[in-house]
């Protein structure tokens, strides 16, 4: 077990104290300069609730911020903290957006972290893929594992299954073959067959399957509050989601204009159901209200620091958006701004 | 018209319209994707093309580089790649995450080797993915090509317009000539009918009248290949056979001339040239250092695979392409040694981006197993067999192969020349 390598305590500016009135003034400029320069970014297309949205910082250590590229996101709700998956470690950062705590080299881990999942009472759920194997380790809210999970009573039609995301959702444990048999699984936290989905059938993708070149990968899964899963898949620009009634709705096209789908990746949703969809190619994040129309975006291709490379998973907890990229550039941290 | 075939025809075009819209096309289908895909019209930031990469390569792999193994994906995200733990996909071109391998290891003789993993592949430029231009070879080895050039335009052309018309037994290929219907780099690719056209295998470039790619090179030999449905895929049990047909040598000479030509210092190994009788003979009944049993009926070994005499015949090359390992046939004389049955063509767990461990050290195989740091073996565990990997990552360089050599397994070379 990493030791918790965060110090949390009182910070001041660079550490030095403030006490002369014209320091105090200084001080106010430089807080007022601070904010010129995260400025609201531009929400031309603004609607509904949502009215904007800011750049707050990336997800950062003592070092600076965390030069992850393409690194998996997911969040515990209960302590506000978001949880990093890369390169077989987990690292966990608090709500303001500093490393508070790591994990992932427990003896007991075997295999590659591909996803985390936390529930509501701390216990970490970890997806292991070994070679062509896959399983969930239960960990306890410090990250030190205590079991496989042993999944049962998958039917007949799951043999193939190969998850690639977990999601915790109302004691349930959602898993999401985004890759081989494109199905979901939906398991109780000790692993007992709850309900199953044939995305592919679903959505009517079956007729690409085994078609070399045509099969409709599914980029990205997640699962909101009321259990609604929400798929992306690029190569036909959609989005989709699945209510748990088995119900499809789905949206976007093909196009470079904002609210159009170039490449999409990961998807999420909000509490108020506003959907967050990264679009990799554009360099966005493009959001939409829960009738799927379009509201803004932000990011866009850039070296400011609140601009997106490449952006690729997500999520959206507390009023925050979380956006992994590529070249290096971390995870970056957005407050939404509603009207 | 009665009503009920009315309420039909309309309930069915409401269905046509309300019913999710899912293309029936793959992105790429065999030519040039759509537009949008690669392109930002109206708000590029690249400097050219309106690309929305920072460069060519980078905007290949948002797609081709994303999170697990796929049909499509020929680049690990270094977040699955933690020490210890191989690039995912084993397509027959390889996974440039190899190029983020390095490995430091004590070799049998002398002191600390590192094996840089710019050692393992075609260093294509992609800077959002962190791949970054060849430090050792400013040049394309045997060629001039700049090196800081090369990306994955180099090779392929990414709008597809190299074309094969005509029939499967007779194909034709150009720039033009019919609109292009779908992929033709398949066992279960359509034939073109009449007025119709499939894609170049992999799109890649065969035509002066393509242009060149990033490097400037121009190609005028066409890549003659067809790989299974399934490719993709774990050689656990089966393997996957690539069929390769004429010009694969050649194509490759584009950028290394002078790996090609007899008169050339350079040139180290003859290619495109026939097995004949005695190589044949080699590579039929080689199953492993000091085995010599095996027929030509189930010679055939995906990792040193051949070129299939000169064909273009895509009906034969379909029939030679499998992913359950139907087809055992080992080569006749006529058949060739090329580049590729030495050398992946994207990258490779190994130095020089070999096909299997050809520079480390005398046995690729210890013990009757694969090599690693983490073997139960106390032989195969050593550090000159394993060399810096793991199990895993060697298992992995060989596609996930069942070790199936012998228990202690010289260099594969010996699948041609049998001198172990």
């Amino acid at each position: 077990m990493k030791e918790n390598k965060i110090h949390k305590g009182n910070r001041t500016l660079a550490g030095k104290k403030h006490n002369c009135p014209l320091s105090v003034i200084m001080y106010a400029i430089v807080i007022f300069l601070f904010s010129i320069t995260t400025l609201l970014i531009p929400a031309p297309h603004a609607r509904a609730d949502i009215g904007g949205a800011y750049y707050l910082y990336n997800l950062s250590d003592f070092s600076g911020s965390v030069p992850y590229n393409w690194a998996g996101l997911s969040v515990d709700r209960g302590q506000n903290e978001i949880y990093v998956v890369y390169k077989n470690d987990i690292e966990v950062f608090n709500e303001k957006g500093m490393k508070i705590y790591s994990f992932g080299d427990d003896e007991k881990i075997s295999g590659v972290i591909y996803d985390v999942a936390v529930a509501g009472d701390g216990s970490i759920f970890l997806l292991l893929h070994e070679e062509d194997n896959y399983s969930v380790m239960r960990c306890n809210y410090r990250g030190e594992a205590e079991h496989n999970i042993k999944f049962r009573d998958f039917p007949a039609e799951y043999n193939r299954f190969f998850p690639a995301r977990i999601f915790y959702r109302a004691d349930k444990l959602y898993l999401a073959d985004l890759m081989v048999s494109k199905k979901v699984v939906v398991t109780d936290t000790d692993g007992n067959f709850r309900e199953g989905y044939d995305v592919n059938s679903l959505f009517g993708l079956d007729e690409f399957e085994n078609k070399p070149g045509q099969e409709k990968d599914i980029a990205g899964f997640s699962v909101d509050h009321k259990g609604n899963m929400l798929f992306t898949v690029p190569t036909i620009s959609r989005a989709f989601v699945l209510a748990p009634d088995r119900s499809v709705r789905s949206f976007g096209e093909s196009g470079n204009i904002p609210g159009k789908f170039s490449v999409v990746a990961g998807i999420a949703a909000d509490d108020a159901g506003n959907i967050y969809i990264a679009d990799t190619l554009k360099s966005v994040v493009m959001i939409f209200n829960k009738d799927f129309k379009f509201i803004m975006e932000l990011g866009y291709r850039g070296d400011k620091p609140e601009n997106l490379i490449a952006p690729r998973s997500m999520v959206v907890n507390n009023g925050n958006l979380y956006v992994s990229q590529a070249r290096k550039r971390g995870v970056s941290v957005y407050k939404i701004v509603n009207n | 018209m009665g009503t009920r075939k009315v309420y039909t025809a309309l309930i069915a075009l409401f269905a046509m319209i309300l019913l999710p819209a899912t293309d029936s096309r793959a992105f790429h289908s065999g030519g040039v994707a759509e537009c949008t895909g690669c392109h930002h019209i109206h708000d590029a930031s690249s400097s050219s093309s309106l690309l929305t990469g920072t460069d060519i390569s980078s905007t290949c792999l948002n797609c081709h580089g994303a999170s697990g193994a796929s049909s499509y994906r020929i680049s690990t995200p270094d977040a699955d790649m933690p020490a210890g733990t191989p690039p995912g996909n084993r397509t027959p071109g390889g996974d440039f995450g190899w190029l983020k391998k390095t490995y430091t290891y004590s070799p049998r003789t002398g002191t600390t080797s590192v094996e840089a993993g710019e050692m393992h592949g075609h260093n294509i430029v992609a800077a959002d993915f962190g791949y970054v231009a060849d430090s050792r070879n400013t040049t394309a080895p045997g060629g001039n090509m700049d090196s800081a050039q090369l990306s994955c335009n180099s090779c392929h052309d990414n709008h597809g317009r190299l074309r094969r018309t005509g029939t499967d037994a007779a194909p034709v290929f150009g720039i033009t000539g019919a609109p292009i219907i779908g992929s033709g780099s398949y066992k279960n690719s359509s034939v073109p009918a009449a007025g119709q056209a499939v894609g170049a295998y992999r799109l890649l470039r065969g035509s002066t009248l393509q242009g060149a790619g990033s490097g400037g090179k121009t190609f005028n030999v066409v890549f003659n290949a067809v790989a299974p449905a399934t490719y993709n895929r774990s050689e656990a049990t089966t393997h996957t056979r690539v069929a390769y047909g004429r010009g694969i040598s050649d194509w490759c000479a584009t950028c290394h001339p002078d790996m090609h030509t007899a008169t050339s210092s350079k040139m180290t190994h003859p290619v495109n040239q026939m097995l004949a009788t005695v190589v044949t003979n080699i590579y039929n009944k080689y199953r492993g250092s000091g085995n010599a049993t095996g027929t030509t009926a189930t010679a055939y070994d995906s990792i040193v695979p051949f070129q299939s005499d000169n064909l273009i015949n895509y009906t034969t090359l379909k029939a030679q392409a499998s992913d359950d390992g139907s087809v055992k046939s080992g080569p006749v004389g006529s058949d060739r040694v090329m580049c590729l049955s030495c050398h992946r063509a994207h990258a490779s767990g190994w130095e020089y981006m070999t096909r299997w461990n050809a520079t480390g050290n005398e046995f690729i195989a210890v013990d009757g197993v694969w090599p690693g740091t983490d073997s139960p073996s106390t032989v195969a565990s050593q550090a000159k067999y394993a060399q810096g990997r793991t199990v895993a990552e060697t298992t992995k360089a060989y596609n996930d192969k069942t070790m199936v050599y012998a228990s202690y397994q010289r260099s594969l070379c010996n699948k041609c020349h049998a001198k172990d």
